[in-house]
């Protein structure tokens, strides 16, 4: 087998082609739609959305800054716009028990109808009620009437008065009532007077007196009664004079909307309690201000009495394309336009559900159905509710609150205490409205991952998961829809369009970021920092476009801001505080290479990768697991290499092998297993006693069969040993193997390119361990000939010298001790 | 700053009285609230004293003395009749009354009285009653006979030749027609002026009155003597206040007096027979 050649310099950085742009500046390309490449979450949106059946909701999970909100809302709104308007929904007084408010459902844009009307009834109430009141018909009946009342009352008293004065006998005021009193010449008789009296007629005038008491209390009993009728006759008078003003008005108002019920039906309670409270009307200042400090918020604020008719519209759809209504036109049939497509940035219980305010009051927390807000659910009811999945899970109560409504389909609006049954306060019990909602929530995949595994209602409630892409395919076509992309972004922010050269920065950037010169990455939001930054410095040098040295500008910025944890590391290791050879040879110790990421940074570090061997029990020792630094797919990793040592040598005999391996200096956590490769030659160079070349840094995971397998990361652990050695100096001889694999990853730093343009620098791809043998052992890996045997000096034939050494050891030392026992 | 003589009207000052007084009827029975602040407005506009005096009806306590004594109570409820509870509920509504006077009198500036006699419901009160005073009654509160009320204002305005304001029936109206009395805001005052010099004085103290509570005047002139013919006419005009001579031949019948103050739906203001125009003009 031939030793490997190092890559060339063109499969280092896939160069975009600027020369398919066909465009001078960006400004020229079309907006994109943010659901280029995700043909397979668009599919689910759009079933999700025409399905209507319980429970089909939507999670759009994918990365964040992905766009996918901004690309769902504008995909919804192009649908919504073509849905007619859904209903809008106003609260209204429930006159028979406020405490209970009525919802009203209508036609969109007819609850302000409502509204204004029942204001311009009440307005004009105000004017003709008073003037129906004064006048002399009015007066005559009811003086009429009061003069019935006090003739039936007065008749009553009097009739029995003279009845007393007729046996001599008066009637007094006591402060508590009547009391009858024997005369004696026109006056009380006094109680001597009495006492003188002969017994028979002191026991007359008792019995009179008892009578006549008898007389007065049934009179009593029957005054409730003729002060009711009254009351009554005053009434139906109010309700004649007043329903001729007052009916008038209402079936004005109650015709347009025919065909609907509820409607009609709160307008006849509100003419029979505008007829019954027609007193209202006439009060002065003073009458206002007492009423109005009992009556509680129906006063609050400025005198308002007339509060308890307003229409308090939660949704009103009348907004944009609401056509007026037209002669014919019923409520039932009125259509708006365009269903609702609500984005709630701040999902709060109060805010999805809607919530019910007070107003402090005497000191008391009061409130009436005007105080009754909506809720995101109200406003996207018949439409659309875009929600950060994230945030609703934040927020107390708003998840729950989210699952209840969705799988009662109806909106109960209530406070958080009340739903926690925490206070036991009389409140309102508004009538609960139904719900007719697509909901969309937008969350990373771990969360939805999370909700689907712990969660039990999320499955069914949010049937449809529109999985987001995070990269799309790299070639000349994503190149054009990603330059789609980029224009809608500064047609969006206003920032200055870009050059083709300045678009191909930006999508090699992007192939950078995705870690795969195929891939471009859909998470535009770095991608936008990147443009932002870039149209800064343009601006600086008073750019009219971006040109590809901003955006190598905003590139290098970024790095240098960044860079201050690297340069740390860096001089680490070039001071020899943190010990890496990058010249000679060393037995037992290979360059391993890994990435630190830490906010916004990012970037590769070598470690010292050393392993010790002696005769064992076949076990391998990780260090870094036994101190509980190594994550589990570390440890993994050299289990691998523990099943591969066994089963590639000496399988005849038990592997009496003990070996530790090691990250030197490394004093944090571990995981991963990109240096399974580098701990395996670390193992063979122990085992065989041949050194390792220190030149070289090796990333890659290996398998129980010894391949190579592709590892994260890949630019930056190359260009972190680059930079060790071009801070010591190239040598010509340093280099990188990676997996092969891997080569498709490739974007490499320009300088890191350059070097190896020049012979400076070297990058292998391997795809099995002997090829990495070969290389950074400079000596042949072997593989087993015809009669099974490694070829006599290769590295495989030490290796496995020594572990047969190692068991026939074993086995004597325990033949000893057998002996000696 | 302008002193308050300054805008008088010297012909206004000739009789002015050095202390007159508004005497107020606060009975055994609850007074009413409304009844004693229209009063103390009154009294404010013809710069006199609030007067309240609560007769204690000593017929109650020769009743309350009988063996058999009892009462039935405004529920219907027959109980025995007892001294002592009637003596501790008159003290707790002479309390009540003289409150309400002393609120009344501070929200109204004015000085104020207030005394408890026993004797004889309304009569004991105008004992109290001097000449140029003005006598507050209430017609609807209490089972005066409408011979006691119009004997009452007889003796006030012939005898002692004071004023009687007859407020509470009336004051109030039903259903939605509530009109309060008040001579300190707009209103409309009316005088009837029955073509004779006593019904010309009448309307020319009324003038003074209204300019002085900035209230509008209406002099209704007619020689109607049916109380019913009068009634209708006062209706028409909705007055806040009517002013009339007490003498007028709408009185001849005792029972006229109530009748009149039921039938004015506000405040009447019947004018003694001997009084002279005694009102001062003030910034309102």
């Amino acid at each position: 087998m031939s030793k490997p050649e190092p890559l060339s310099p063109d499969l280092l950085y896939s160069h975009c082609d600027i020369s398919q742009f066909e465009f001078d500046t960006t400004a020229d390309m079309p907006d994109a739609l943010g659901l280029t490449g995700q043909e397979r979450a668009l599919e689910a949106i759009e079933f999700g959305v025409a399905m209507t059946r319980t429970g089909y909701n939507i999670f759009a999970l994918g990365p964040s800054g992905a766009g996918k909100r901004e690309a769902v809302s504008r995909f919804l709104e192009k649908i919504a716009s073509s849905k007619p308007a859904p209903n809008d929904w106003a609260y209204v007084n429930n006159f028979a028990s406020p405490n209970k408010p009525i919802v009203l459902r209508m036609g969109a844009g007819r609850a302000g109808l409502l509204s204004t009307g029942v204001n311009a009834l009440v307005d004009d109430l105000k004017g003709a009620i008073p003037a129906i009141l004064e006048s002399e018909e009015y007066k005559k009946r009811l003086m009429s009437i009061d003069a019935e009342y006090s003739q039936h009352q007065g008749q009553a008293f009097e009739t029995l008065r003279l009845r007393a004065e007729a046996k001599n006998i008066t009637l007094l005021s006591t402060p508590s009532g009547f009391a009858f009193a024997p005369l004696r010449e026109g006056e009380v008789m006094k109680p001597d007077e009495f006492n003188k009296m002969p017994e028979e007629e002191r026991e007359r005038i008792k019995n009179i007196i008892g009578e006549l008491e008898q007389e007065l209390a049934r009179i009593f009993q029957h005054v409730p009664g003729w002060e009711k009728d009254r009351r009554e006759q005053v009434r139906e008078l109010n309700r004649e004079v007043s329903e001729n003003a007052v009916g008038r008005s209402i079936r004005d108002l109650a015709g347009l909307f025919e065909g609907n019920e509820p409607v009609r039906t709160w307008l006849d309670t509100l003419e029979a309690d505008l007829v019954e409270n027609i007193g209202l009307f006439t009060l002065d200042g003073e009458e206002e201000a007492a009423l109005q400090a009992q009556s509680g918020p129906l006063g609050m604020g400025s005198v308002d009495l007339f509060r308890r008719y307003q229409v308090n519209v939660i949704v009103d759809n009348r907004a944009g394309q609401t056509r007026e209504p037209e002669n014919g036109n019923t409520d039932s049939d009125f259509i708006g336009g365009g269903a609702p497509v609500i984005i709630e940035e701040h999902p709060t219980f109060t805010n999805l559900i809607g919530r019910i305010e007070h107003v402090s009051q005497m000191g008391a927390l009061l409130t009436d159905f005007g105080l009754i807000k909506a809720g995101a659910l109200h406003r996207a009811n018949g439409g659309y509710l875009l929600l950060d999945a994230n945030r609703v899970l934040r927020e107390p109560l708003a998840w729950d609150a989210l699952k209840r409504a969705l799988r009662t389909k109806r909106i109960a609006l209530e406070t958080p205490g009340d739903y926690l049954s925490l206070v036991s306060t009389v409140s309102l019990e508004p009538d609960t409205i139904p719900l007719d909602v697509k909901v969309i929530l937008f969350g990373d995949r771990m969360l939805y991952y999370l909700l689907a595994d712990a969660d039990p209602e999320f499955g069914d409630l949010f049937k449809v998961a529109a999985d987001f892409d995070d990269q799309i395919d790299r070639d000349n076509e994503s190149d054009l829809l990603y330059a789609g992309l980029v224009a809608t972004i500064c047609r969006k922010e206003d920032l200055l369009h870009l050059t083709p050269a300045a678009l191909g920065r930006v999508i090699e950037e992007s192939a950078r970021y995705a870690e795969d010169a195929e891939k471009l990455t859909l998470e535009m939001e770095p991608m936008a920092d990147l443009i932002r930054e870039a149209d800064l410095y343009a601006r600086q040098d008073a750019a009219s476009t971006i040109d590809a040295s901003h955006v190598q500008k905003a590139v290098d910025a970024r790095l240098s801001r960044n860079d201050r944890l690297r340069e740390r590391s860096l001089e680490t290791i070039t001071r020899d505080i943190i010990m890496i050879d990058t010249e000679g040879e060393v037995v037992g110790q290979v360059n391993g290479l890994s990435v630190l990421s830490l906010g916004q940074a990012s970037f590769g570090r070598p470690s010292r990768i050393s392993a010790r061997v002696r005769m064992g029990g076949g076990h391998l020792v990780d260090i870094e697991r036994e101190v509980d630094l190594g994550g589990p797919l570390h440890s993994k990793g050299v289990m691998i290499l523990s099943g591969f040592l066994s089963a590639h040598f000496a399988t005849s005999i038990p592997l009496s092998l003990s070996a530790s391996l090691v990250f030197e200096q490394s004093y944090g956590g571990i995981d991963g297993d990109s240096a399974s490769a580098a701990e395996l030659i670390a193992l063979l160079s122990s085992l065989s006693k041949l050194p390792v070349a220190q030149h070289f840094a090796i990333t890659g995971s290996i398998n129980q069969f010894g391949q190579v397998q592709a590892i994260g990361g890949v630019n930056d652990k190359i260009e972190g040993f680059f930079d060790i050695c071009a801070r010591r100096g190239l040598t010509g001889d340093q280099g990188v193997l990676i997996p092969h694999a891997n080569v498709k990853h490739l974007m490499l730093r320009r300088d890191v390119v350059d070097a190896v343009e020049r012979g400076m620098f070297d990058i292998f791809s391997v795809e099995t361990i002997e090829e990495a043998v070969e290389l950074m052992m400079g000596r042949e890996a072997g593989y087993r000939n015809e009669r099974g045997v490694f070829p006599d000096g290769s590295v495989f034939e030490r290796v496995e010298v020594q572990l047969t050494k190692f068991a026939q050891t074993q086995r004597a030392f325990n033949a000893g001790d057998r002996e000696k026992r | 700053m302008v002193n308050e003589t300054d805008k008088q009207n010297p012909g206004d000052l000739a009789d002015l009285p050095v202390d007159h007084k508004i005497l107020v009827e606060a009975d055994t029975l609850t007074p009413e609230p409304q009844a004693i602040q229209f009063a103390a407005r009154m009294a404010g506009a013809l710069q006199a004293r609030l007067a309240g005096c609560f007769v204690e009806n000593q017929a109650l306590m020769d009743l309350a003395a009988l063996p058999f004594a009892s009462e039935v109570s405004f529920g219907g409820t027959v109980k025995p009749f007892q001294r002592e509870r009637l003596e501790r509920e008159w003290a707790a509504q002479a309390k009540q009354a003289e409150t309400v006077f002393a609120a009344a009198a501070a929200a109204a500036g004015l000085a104020w009285s207030f005394e408890v006699r026993r004797g004889k419901p309304i009569f004991s009160m105008l004992e109290a009653a001097a000449r140029e005073d003005v006598v507050v009654l209430n017609p609807g509160a209490r089972l005066t006979p409408a011979g006691d009320l119009a004997r009452a204002v007889r003796a006030a305005t012939g005898e002692i030749h004071a004023d009687v304001l007859l407020t509470g029936r009336g004051m109030r109206g039903e259903g939605g027609t509530r009109r309060t009395p008040d001579v300190t805001a707009r209103g409309t005052l009316v005088a009837l002026d029955d073509m004779t010099s006593r019904g010309e004085a009448c309307c020319a103290v009324a003038q003074s009155l209204a300019e002085r509570a900035g209230m509008n005047f209406i002099p209704l002139r007619t020689s109607a003597s049916s109380l019913s013919d009068v009634a209708d006419l006062l209706r028409q005009l909705a007055p806040s206040l009517v002013i009339v001579d007490a003498n007028a031949a709408i009185f001849a019948q005792d029972d006229n007096v109530a009748r009149l103050s039921t039938a004015a739906g506000c405040p009447v203001y019947l004018l003694g027979s001997e009084r002279k125009l005694t009102l001062v003009s003030v910034t309102p």
